[in-house]
């Protein structure tokens, strides 16, 4: 723990499992009548080493994996909440979610404290975040998280979610941002109905 | 005056001594190093035998470095093919593969960028009361991560700090680190 952060700023360690089956696309018809599909991947590293980043309010990898996963997927990368139903990003800390909407073009540079404060990622807002409760309040399972990720936004998109918890699927995509290491490596995921 | 590596081991040793012994009663009471975890109930072995990892890294194409440090002096490199800075120097560029350096001296100064307290210590830096950890901007054209000497609350982004090369008090080997100019 390190100043300005605090204990309850931080995600708890915890155990955890989650698990989806991935198939391919005939193998996926013959299973199930409700797939979801990978729609995008993007990918992408920066530097692990902290000196050498050019600022430390966004991380790199997250920026470029977004804009990899947002151009395979046809989203507008100057407005992807208009194509998304949902989103889970990687909450490591309370500045990380802030960072992932800035990083994931949610908002502006500087104005991601925004969307949260004005509840623009509550259902009914412009796009819900982290309905799972995210890493800080669900625990994150370090191996099991990103998967997690992916389990809880199937069931999102399928509205095979809890009342109370189930955002409205009007587009029928959905994004997950996930992290790793010091915030060098990224993956942003996009599923569709 | 005791090495900074005794101070270390010592410490290390002395925050371990209980828990050593309550596992050799254990062992000589069961004849196992197991018992039940008080909260959960849930059986746990203790291994008996233990990790002493320390790691050896060849800076053998960074001798430079090593040399600069002795005399007190700070060395860095620049690819002569693409320009780019590197502290701690880099034998070789990552950002276009040349292994063309060429070595120039540090600058003594820079602006702060960030900088955290550091409270809760990983095992080795158990020893050292609370310190902080900064990021500094240099005239030279790269970032140094160093420990700040100075309390925290008189710490400002875009301050000048001086990099000091040397020994630090209480430690008995040469290392660089940053105080307010």
């Amino acid at each position: 723990m390190a100043w300005p952060l605090k204990l309850y700023d931080s995600s708890p360690i915890t155990d955890g499992s989650a698990a989806v089956i991935l198939a391919g696309e005939e193998v996926a018809k013959k299973i199930t009548d409700t797939p979801v599909w990978i729609k995008a991947i993007g990918a992408a590293n920066g530097t692990s080493n902290l000196s050498k980043r050019e600022d430390f309010a966004g991380l790199e990898a997250a920026r470029l994996a977004a804009q990899r996963a947002y151009r395979r997927a046809g989203i507008d990368p100057s407005e992807p909440v208009k194509h998304l139903d949902v989103a889970e990003v990687h909450d490591c800390f309370t500045i990380a979610e802030i960072m992932a909407y800035e990083d994931l073009g949610f908002a502006k540079r500087g104005e991601g404290y925004k969307l949260a404060r004005e509840k623009q990622t509550y259902i009914g807002g412009v796009i819900p975040v982290n309905l799972s409760g995210g890493l800080k309040a669900k625990g994150h399972p370090i191996g099991a998280t990103g998967v997690a990720m992916i389990a809880e936004l199937t069931r999102q998109l399928r509205q095979e979610v809890e009342r109370g918890r189930q955002a409205p699927i009007r587009k029928g995509m959905a994004l997950a941002h996930n992290i790793g290491g010091t915030g060098h490596y990224a993956f942003v995921t996009v599923l569709s109905l | 005056m005791s090495t900074v590596v005794e101070k270390l081991r010592e410490y290390l040793d002395r925050a371990e001594a209980e828990q050593i012994r309550q596992l050799d009663q254990l062992v000589a009471a069961t004849g196992l190093p197991v018992y039940r975890d008080p909260k959960t109930g849930a059986l746990i072995w203790v291994d008996v035998r233990e990790l002493r990892l320390r790691f050896q890294l060849s800076v053998n194409r960074i001798a430079k470095f090593v040399e600069g440090l002795s005399q007190e002096r700070l060395y860095y490199t620049v690819c002569r093919r693409c320009g780019a800075r590197y502290f701690p120097p880099q034998a070789d560029c990552p950002r276009c593969k040349s292994s063309d350096m060429e070595w120039r001296e540090a600058s003594r100064e820079g602006e702060l960028v960030t900088w955290t307290v550091i409270n809760v210590k990983p095992a080795s830096f158990a020893h050292n009361e609370d310190y902080v950890v900064g990021i500094v901007k240099m005239p030279d054209g790269f970032n140094v991560t160093a420990w700040i000497d100075a309390d925290p609350s008189t710490l400002r982004p875009g301050m000048r700090l001086r990099l000091l090369v040397g020994k630090r008090p209480g430690e008995n080997y040469i290392t660089y680190w940053f105080r307010p100019v």
